[in-house]
């Protein structure tokens, strides 16, 4: 347990330094945790649901990310976004659920259950976004294309694509907002 | 789209995002200029008004509500952060000033003249002027609590309004001739609290995330 919140801040660190490949790391260290944790608060919500949550937690903190300030540990922080974010998924589900701060030290982390299957919200949220939007996060997801790649596809320059990526996830948190009450 | 797809497409944004102290810092001053715009425009400047103010009793109209959002903005951009915990008792250090000083008034006041600087003649725009006045200041404080992540908004919201309303607060204080602590103690505070009500109403609708 300790090494894992060690990692985590050095990967943060790293990451709000640029690095990009810390920051992916980062976030596929803390995934494993958020899936357990909503797993855990959330009986009789299907894989699917949860995942669903887990990918609205994902983009909270990556657009809060920095909110976290150097120096603070970075575990409670994470706690701290994932327990408001899984509230309010739930709330917005219609179901009330408590969940006490400290159950978050005692959750396991949680492989992904075997089921490929692909999630729904935020594919109906790409939907929603403009074209050319939508065609810069699928492009990017979705074929795994680089950001230079993205560019030259669709005739834009790399940082015109990094805009719109940037500007389509806050949308995407925006949309989310509006939009997902099941 | 599969949770890894997510993440790969997460890593690849690298823009980084003002933060709410950068956002605050760029906002706080038009803010107040605006509340003071609208004071000296609509109310204007009292007669005397540095004479007055370098008084010990009367100056601590102006300084006592700077002290209380001098405590209350960087509370504010603390409960901005998730996780972080804030010390609420910089707050108490004005309020407990105020009593101080009132109480002292109360005692050195003539008593048949308690009751005349007790209620003053301007309660009523007092009341009114300081959270109309706290209204572009608070706009600037919640944009800026926005480009954090505040967990708890109800809260976030009455401590942003109590900063605003100490700022709106100090900006009256220019206008005012009511110069009795114990006027300004009470009424002040009143109107500062009213402004922190904005606030906590506010927070939940404006602070979501």
């Amino acid at each position: 347990m300790h090494d894992r919140k060690a990692d985590w801040v050095l990967l943060l660190r790293a990451a709000n330094a640029g690095d990009a490949r810390a920051y992916g790391l980062f976030l596929e260290a803390v995934t494993p945790v958020l899936r357990g944790v909503i797993r855990a608060r959330g009986a009789g919500l299907g894989p699917e649901e949860g995942d669903d949550i887990l990918q609205e937690v994902l983009l909270a903190i990556h657009l809060k990310r920095h909110t976290w300030r150097e120096g603070d540990p970075v575990a409670p922080w994470v706690y701290a976004i994932a327990r408001h974010k899984v509230v309010d998924a739930f709330r917005r589900r219609g179901r009330r659920v408590q969940v006490p701060i400290e159950d978050f030290t005692e959750v396991l982390p949680a492989p992904p259950e075997a089921d490929p299957t692909e999630r729904h919200d935020m594919d109906k949220l790409i939907a929603m976004l403009e074209p050319r939007a939508a065609a810069v996060i699928r492009g990017i997801g979705i074929e795994g294309a680089s950001i230079a790649e993205t560019g030259k596809r669709m005739d834009m320059t790399e940082g015109a694509v990094r805009v719109m990526l940037h500007r389509s996830l806050r949308k995407l948190a925006e949309l989310r907002e509006r939009y997902i009450e099941i | 789209m599969k949770t890894e797809d997510l993440l790969r497409i997460l890593a690849e944004d690298t823009l980084p995002r003002p933060g709410a102290r950068q956002v605050l810092m760029r906002w706080i001053g038009p803010a107040m200029a605006v509340a003071f715009l609208a004071m000296a425009a609509t109310l204007g400047l009292r007669d005397g008004l540095v004479a007055a103010l370098s008084q010990p009793l009367v100056g601590l109209k102006m300084v006592l509500p700077l002290v209380l959002a001098a405590a209350a903005l960087p509370l504010a951009l603390v409960l901005a952060r998730p996780g972080a915990t804030g010390q609420g008792r910089w707050l108490l250090i004005a309020p407990a000033l105020a009593a101080l000083a009132a109480a002292y008034a109360w005692i050195v006041t003539p008593e048949g003249a308690r009751m005349m600087a007790f209620t003053g003649k301007s309660v009523s725009v007092c009341l009114i002027s300081i959270p109309l006045l706290s209204l572009p200041i608070l706009a600037a404080v919640m944009l800026a609590l926005r480009h954090g992540a505040v967990t708890a908004p109800g809260r976030a919201g009455a401590v942003a309004g109590l900063a605003a309303g100490g700022l709106a607060t100090a900006i009256y204080a220019m206008h005012c001739i009511e110069d009795s602590p114990m006027f300004y103690a009470t009424w002040y505070s009143l109107g500062i609290l009213a402004a922190a009500g904005i606030g906590a109403a506010l927070g939940p609708r404006f602070l979501r995330w």
